[in-house]
């Protein structure tokens, strides 16, 4: 077993930011402690400045265990990223320890607040990952975050390409990310990966009122993992997880509901949007998948103007069936926000058997920045409280997760709450649609699936326009990405769900595209 | 595509899977359901056979066998399988010299990924639709 301190955001200053005796308090009972390892995640110092890496260099010091600190934002203020490699140390490196890897990479960017891992870095991080790939656990840390955090204010300084590096994380199976910044412990098991993120050991500035702390984490060699948050006031907060490789589903249950989830369509007479590509897909959806539900996540016109919501809406009424669509930030430009109501109505609550879809407005005027905003994540939590016995499915505009090959910039403004709105309710699925590519993973026991662009020609795709196929099982959730065009698919993801409670009659079973017992794959009794 | 990157980054790592006294038509329902090439089958939490839609029509229609023959009967059984750390470019050249379209990928004794061709096609798809897609 492996037992690492997992420390961050000191603010070393002769200032008031540092509380010396918070600082002095955690480093003693980490010596005195069985710990293997210490993991500092950045912010040593306050500024940045000499006499504060001076001190720090000092302070440090009295950690009596293997160290490895790397950069934060305020290191790197002053030119600092210069005087961190003489008083502190690399600010890339690697740890290795029997089948244990610790890569850690400094996210800094010089003057700002903000979180890079920029081009030769990442190169960096991917060859190293490629390297160490046959080691059992493998740690990555930096000092920015990963995922929104809740209780931070406004979401944002999130790694600007953490999409990318969530990916990538995720793709070479890295069973930790460490990191601090935000001065809120927090822990998200995120498709497998753990991110733990450190509150503040020993600055003054603490979120909501909260204490210093600092976090725990023990890797065992039968693969299980625990994380556990410990505040200097002694109280703990423990998660316990196991790594699991063999991920096989055998399908057994009926399939109970289908969705279509589509998104930004960007309807217009500009030549990025592709209206073949369209059609073809609502052809499919009418034809083919003959979904139970439709559910547009928002930018249905390009801009919104009279000419693009007529023929949007003259599109929209060619998909069959029953549908629902929440307004995108692009719907609500210009006369948009008169025109969305007009054209589709406010978005309402669809009871459906036991299906239940919330639609979350999140758009706001001329802005790509999304926010749902203190009373809306009070709606959304009674929703999701009112409707729990049943399968809720919240439907928004604004990606919660960032999304791969996109510039991250936080765009929903209290995603850090509403994820954890979402995640402390247990919303059994969230279906969102801003930054034109796709995107399925299960934060918690809550399933995130963001769709790409289905019609418009600025995605960021590699898999091209596309949209998704969502079938829910009385076991499972499976997800698909759809081809607009060639109809081939790829899987976003496929989780095990649990219902509610045991679904009486009312779910929708749907056989037409199948011979007759199709659906029923193979129902056992009980 | 990274040649050198390990064949975990571009295996599915989520396998759908029968049991091994499953029938053929149940198999095939699954296949069809969710629009899926092969299967593995599994017993007991391990991955004990593996078919494709190919190895159904070689080895069910041709003979003539009966749709309720359980699964167990004409899955392969000698699995090809490669390490989960195993370069792409490598991964390449066994199923290029197997002529096999579906790699197994193995960790610590356990079959964890699938990897197939068309996980290689994702580019030329794309290109395609813009070639199409033009007014």
């Amino acid at each position: 077993m492996i037992k690492i301190a997992h420390i961050s955001d000191t603010h070393i200053t002769s200032g008031e930011a540092y509380k010396g005796y918070a600082y002095d308090l955690i480093a003693n009972e980490i010596n005195t402690l069985d710990y293997n390892l210490v993991i500092h995640t950045g912010d040593v110092t306050n500024e940045g400045l000499r006499e504060e890496y001076e001190r720090a260099s000092y302070e440090l010091k009295k950690i009596q265990k293997p160290l490895i600190v790397l950069p934060g934002n305020h290191d790197a203020r002053n030119v600092g990223y210069e005087l961190f490699q003489k008083y502190i140390g690399p600010l890339n490196g690697v740890y290795e320890r029997k089948d244990l890897v610790i890569i850690w990479t400094d996210s800094t960017i010089p003057d700002l607040n903000d979180g890079r891992i920029g081009g030769y870095k990442f190169h960096w991080l991917k060859e190293k990952l490629e390297e160490y790939s046959h080691k059992k656990f493998k740690i990555v840390a930096s000092h920015h975050h990963l995922v929104p955090l809740p209780d931070t204010g406004r979401e944002r300084n999130v790694l600007f390409n953490a999409g990318d590096v969530l990916e990538l994380l995720l793709k070479h199976e890295v069973n930790l990310y460490l990191c601090g910044h935000k001065h809120v412990p927090n822990i998200y098991s995120v498709e497998g990966l753990v991110v733990a993120n450190s509150g503040c050991t020993s600055c003054r500035k603490t979120r909501k009122g909260d204490v210093n702390s600092y976090n725990i984490i023990k890797i065992k060699d039968n693969g299980k993992i625990s994380v556990t948050i410990k505040r200097v006031t002694g109280d703990t907060h423990k998660r316990d997880f196991t790594v699991k490789k063999q991920r096989i589903f055998i399908p057994r249950k009926k399939r109970l509901f289908r969705i279509i989830q589509i998104s930004e369509s960007n309807v217009s007479d500009r030549i990025y949007f592709r209206e073949k590509v369209l059609k073809n897909a609502i052809k499919a959806i009418n034809e083919r998948y003959k979904p139970d539900l439709v559910v547009h996540c928002g930018d249905m016109v390009e801009v919104g103007i009279e000419r693009y919501y007529a023929k949007a809406y003259a599109l929209w009424e060619k998909i069959k069936g029953e549908k629902i669509i929440v307004p995108g930030h692009n719907d609500i430009t210009y006369l948009g926000y008169e025109l969305f109501r007009e054209y589709f109505g406010e978005p309402e609550i669809i009871e459906n058997g036991d299906f239940t879809f919330i639609p979350i407005i999140s758009a706001q005027y001329e802005t790509p920045i999304g926010v749902v905003g203190r009373i809306g994540q009070k709606i959304l939590r009674e929703h999701l409280k009112e409707y729990e016995d049943t399968f809720r499915v919240i439907i928004m505009h604004h990606n919660i997760t960032p999304i791969p090959k996109s510039r991250e910039i936080g765009f929903l403004e209290d995603g850090g709450n509403v994820l954890k709105i979402l995640t402390d309710e247990k919303a059994n699925l969230v279906l969102t649609g801003h930054g034109g590519n796709s995107l399925g993973m299960k934060i918690e026991q809550t399933p995130i699936v963001n769709a790409g662009s289905i019609s418009w020609e600025l995605h960021r795709n590699p898999f091209g326009n596309s949209f998704n196929l969502i079938d829910i099982y009385e076991d499972m959730i499976a997800t698909f990405e759809i081809q607009a065009t060639w109809g081939s698919r790829k899987l976003l993801g496929m989780w095990k769900s649990e219902l509610p409670r045991p679904f009486g009659r009312g779910f929708l079973l749907h056989q037409e595209d199948l011979p007759r017992d199709d659906c029923q794959i193979r129902h056992e009794a009980g | 595509m990274d040649e050198n990157a390990p064949i975990k980054v571009y295996m599915t790592k989520k396998l759908i899977g029968v049991k091994p006294d499953d029938t053929i038509q149940e198999a095939c329902r699954v296949m069809v359901e969710f629009d899926i090439g092969s299967l593995v089958v599994v017993d007991n939490g391990n991955v004990v056979g593996f078919f494709t839609k190919s190895d159904i029509i070689r080895r069910v229609i041709v003979p003539g066998l009966a749709y309720n023959t359980p699964v167990a009967e004409i899955m392969s059984k000698e699995l090809i399988t490669v390490n989960v750390n195993t370069p792409l470019k490598k991964v390449l050249e066994i199923m290029a010299a197997k002529r096999i379209k579906h790699m197994l990928i193995e960790e610590e004794g356990k079959v964890v990924g699938i990897f197939t061709l068309s996980d290689l096609l994702e580019a030329s798809r794309r290109k395609l639709e813009t070639a199409i897609s033009v007014e």
